[in-house]
């Protein structure tokens, strides 16, 4: 009998180390150092996620995240080549599609119906759009700020009526619309919520629901570099695996997105719920850049005979690779 | 441990193990009928938003109230079936959330629509809206069904594994346990055997080893009680059949002496009287049996009262024995010597062809025991006088034959020196024989110097 447990005892001993070793992942060459350029919103969460828990690490990359202010410049970041990889909403792709062909959309990696609101300040009483009709309205230009004010007013009936387009930077719209130097602002997160920081309850929000979904894509360079779509991969499953933390884990999430935007919690706690983050390269994100496109051509904001074949812009392999579970989450 | 205690836990231990595989049966069932019942709901939903989608086109197209109220109704059960669709993980709760999130912003489109959409922008902004929103919806749905079908085979293979991995290790540890259990039941039932083997082959020494952590033990320690019982018995009995042994042996010792005593003389160790005259009855059967004949020499020692007087009875007594031995060294085989009293001997002899042949025993005889016998530096002389009679010429039984040897024998009695008798009604002319001289005489007894 004991001979026995003692041969099982031996075999054990000899298995499960073999095991263990052989499961272990076959070494990993030296890491990729990427730059990865990305808007100081929530919306980054995921990139946020995946740098504090070392899942970039996991897969092989060093990346080195640069925020900054809004997805115009990532993307100019990334056409000159100052990082590798730029996040930014669909507005900028569809802007930019005009006039470059040389990046790619990756996945789309979030998604909000919430992210940019139409606000006023209480005191003016604005909160309809036919409320607007002369009134000034501070945007930020060539941006998913100026297509959704657009798209509200045109879906809300009130595609003619008059009003003031006033162009800004994004950080400063809060500021114009309490020194009242405009009567409205057309705002994404977290800038809107600075009013709500600086005016508490001294602010209207417009009911926009349904008229704009705004998406946060991944961009990167047109290439066909077997290294570099190694990479893209790599990114999106670091990508897929932070999305599954963040869904089991969301007070971590939120924390490690606090820290890094320097928000407070309860804002991030308030916005928290508008976003859907999740990998897709769809039809929508198409139908959205076209509509974004008829308008931009439609409105003078570019100067073009037609939209440009957005399917070229879509690069699905890296996504398409990952594995079956990390694409539906 | 007991071997009934082990065989319960045997008992158990496979009692358990279908236990579970009826619980992880049984589990496996629910988490299937759970999936099923998701997928249904996923399902339903799937259908119903292709129903809105429908709803929608007819919507773009009429554009009237009708439309309009069959588009709300039809998003507004739509999402009461969301709110119905079951989640079982985070990434679907998070899937269904979108799901009801868009469904909420197809209520708001559908209802701007109902406002004061004019112009071809705003109707193509409003398809190219409700498109977008379709697709968003339809792309979750899916990814909602290949979630909950991939939920459900991760809970299909854990629970297989878990239930591979239980079996297996129960299997083993019954296995092993009934293992031990069979080598324990070996083991001592081996040992009883050959307890019992060697109890067959008669050995009572050996013991069986015991170990009282099982039934054997008790078994075998009985068994060991009832071969030291069986020992303590056999060598009773041993001693017994040793005792009646030596007893019969010397009780058969004591009757062969009684017998030797009975049958013959203590002193010179010849054939008693009695002795002498039963061989002699059978003697006379056989001669008569195989018609041979014998002859009775009935011997008396003359000259021996003066050795007795004169040198006390215990020379007498030497002198006697030493005419036995001088007897039966001349004797043959066949023939019997007896001491019939004091100094008187008789002789049988057996077979005899003729009173010739006796008579040549008898001159070889007479001069042996008449030559000197030396005893403590004493040579003594001593003279025999001898009768003889003859079957079946004298007589045909003992008695009479003895008597006829007893009378010749004192004829020659009244002779000076040695002599010997034949009985006179013999009509042979050598029935009187002069020992060592001369032919017998023809009529009556004749002297023998």
């Amino acid at each position: 009998m004991k001979k026995v447990l003692l041969l099982c005892l031996v075999v054990a001993l000899i298995c499960i180390p073999a095991y263990l070793w052989l499961r272990q992942e076959p070494l990993q060459p030296p890491a990729r150092k990427i730059s990865i350029a990305i808007s100081t919103t929530p919306l980054s969460a995921p990139f946020i996620v995946a740098k504090a828990r070392g899942l970039f690490r996991q897969h092989g990359l060093e990346v080195e995240l640069q925020p900054l202010d809004g997805g115009l410049l990532c993307f100019q970041k990334l056409i000159a080549r100052q990082v590798y990889m730029a996040t930014s909403s669909e507005s900028v792709v569809m802007f930019n599609s005009f006039e470059h062909d040389d990046f790619s959309v990756l996945a789309s990696f979030a998604e909000s119906d919430k992210d940019i609101k139409l606000l006023s300040l209480k005191a003016s009483g604005l909160s309809r759009p036919q409320q607007l009709a002369a009134k000034r309205i501070g945007i930020v230009e060539a941006s998913s700020s100026e297509f959704f004010l657009y798209a509200y007013m045109l879906l809300s009936g009130h595609g003619d009526l008059g009003f003031t387009q006033v162009n800004m930077p994004v950080q400063e719209l809060a500021s114009a619309l309490l020194e009242k130097r405009v009567d409205a602002i057309s705002v994404w997160e977290p800038y809107g919520h600075q009013l709500q920081r600086l005016m508490p309850q001294e602010w209207l929000e417009f009911d926009t629901k349904g008229v704009y979904s705004l998406s946060f894509n991944l961009l990167g360079h047109k290439t066909d570099d077997p290294e570099d779509l190694r990479t893209n991969t790599r990114v999106l499953r670091a990508l897929a695996q932070a999305i599954d933390v963040m869904d089991s884990e969301p007070a971590q999430a939120k924390r490690l997105v606090g820290q890094y935007l320097d928000m407070p919690a309860a804002e991030l706690d308030a916005l928290w719920p508008d976003y859907v983050f999740k990998l897709s390269l769809g039809n929508a994100l198409i139908a959205n850049l076209q509509m974004q496109a008829h308008w931009a051509i439609a409105t003078g904001q570019v100067r073009a005979g037609s939209t440009p074949d957005f399917r070229r812009l879509l690069d699905h392999r890296a996504l398409n690779s990952l594995p079956l579970f990390a694409q539906t989450l | 441990m007991k071997l009934s205690r082990r065989l319960q836990v045997s008992v158990l231990l496979s009692t358990l193990l279908v236990s579970l595989i009826l619980f992880t049966s049984l589990k496996q069932a629910q988490i299937q009928a759970l999936a099923d019942h998701q997928l249904e709901r996923i399902i339903r939903v799937q259908l119903q938003i292709d129903a809105l989608s429908n709803r929608l086109w007819l919507l773009q197209h009429y554009r009237d109230r009708s439309a309009l109220d069959e588009a709300l109704a039809v998003q507004a059960e739509l999402n009461k079936k969301l709110s119905l669709t079951p989640m079982i993980n985070p990434a679907q709760r998070r899937l269904l959330t979108n799901l009801i999130r868009l469904n909420g912003n197809l209520g708001s489109l559908i209802r701007l629509a109902s406002q004061q959409v004019t112009g071809v922008d705003a109707a193509q902004m409003l398809q190219a809206r409700f498109t977008m929103t379709m697709q968003a919806m339809a792309e979750d749905s899916y990814r909602f069904q290949l979630s909950a079908m991939q939920h459900s085979e991760k809970q299909r293979i854990r629970m297989q594994s878990l239930l591979f991995t239980l079996l297996v290790l129960s299997l083993l540890s019954l296995t092993l346990f009934t293992l031990t259990i069979l080598r324990r039941f070996s083991s001592s039932l081996k040992s009883l055997n050959q307890g019992i083997a060697s109890l067959a082959q008669g050995d009572l020494k050996s013991r069986l080893e015991v170990d009282d952590t099982d039934e054997f033990g008790p078994l075998s320690r009985r068994f060991n009680d009832m071969k030291l019982t069986l020992d303590q018995i056999t060598i009773k009995r041993d001693q017994l059949q040793y005792e009646v042994e030596q007893q019969t042996k010397l009780l058969t010792q004591q009757q062969k002496k009684l017998q030797f005593l009975a049958d013959h003389d203590e002193l010179t160790q010849l054939m008693s009287r009695h002795a002498f005259k039963l061989h002699m009855e059978q003697g006379l059967i056989r001669c008569k049996r195989n018609l041979t004949s014998a002859a009775v020499l009935y011997l008396d020692l003359d000259k021996f009262k003066p050795i007795n007087d004169s040198h006390g009875h215990s020379m007498g007594d030497l002198v006697l024995v030493e005419i036995a031995q001088r007897l039966q060294q001349s004797m043959r085989q066949s023939d019997m010597v007896a001491r019939w009293g004091g100094d008187e001997f008789v002789i049988w002899l057996e077979p005899v062809k003729s009173r010739a042949e006796t008579l040549t025993v008898i001159q070889k005889l007479i001069p042996l025991l008449c030559s000197p016998i030396f005893i403590d530096k004493h040579a003594f002389s001593i003279d025999i006088s001898l009768g003889v009679s003859l079957y079946p010429q004298d007589g045909k039984d003992a008695n009479s034959l003895l008597q006829i040897a007893d009378n010749n024998m004192y004829l020659a009695k009244g002779q000076p020196g040695s002599n010997c008798y034949f009985s006179a009604r013999d009509a042979e002319p050598w029935r009187n024989a002069v020992l060592g001289q001369g032919e017998p005489d023809s009529g009556g007894p004749k002297l023998v110097n």
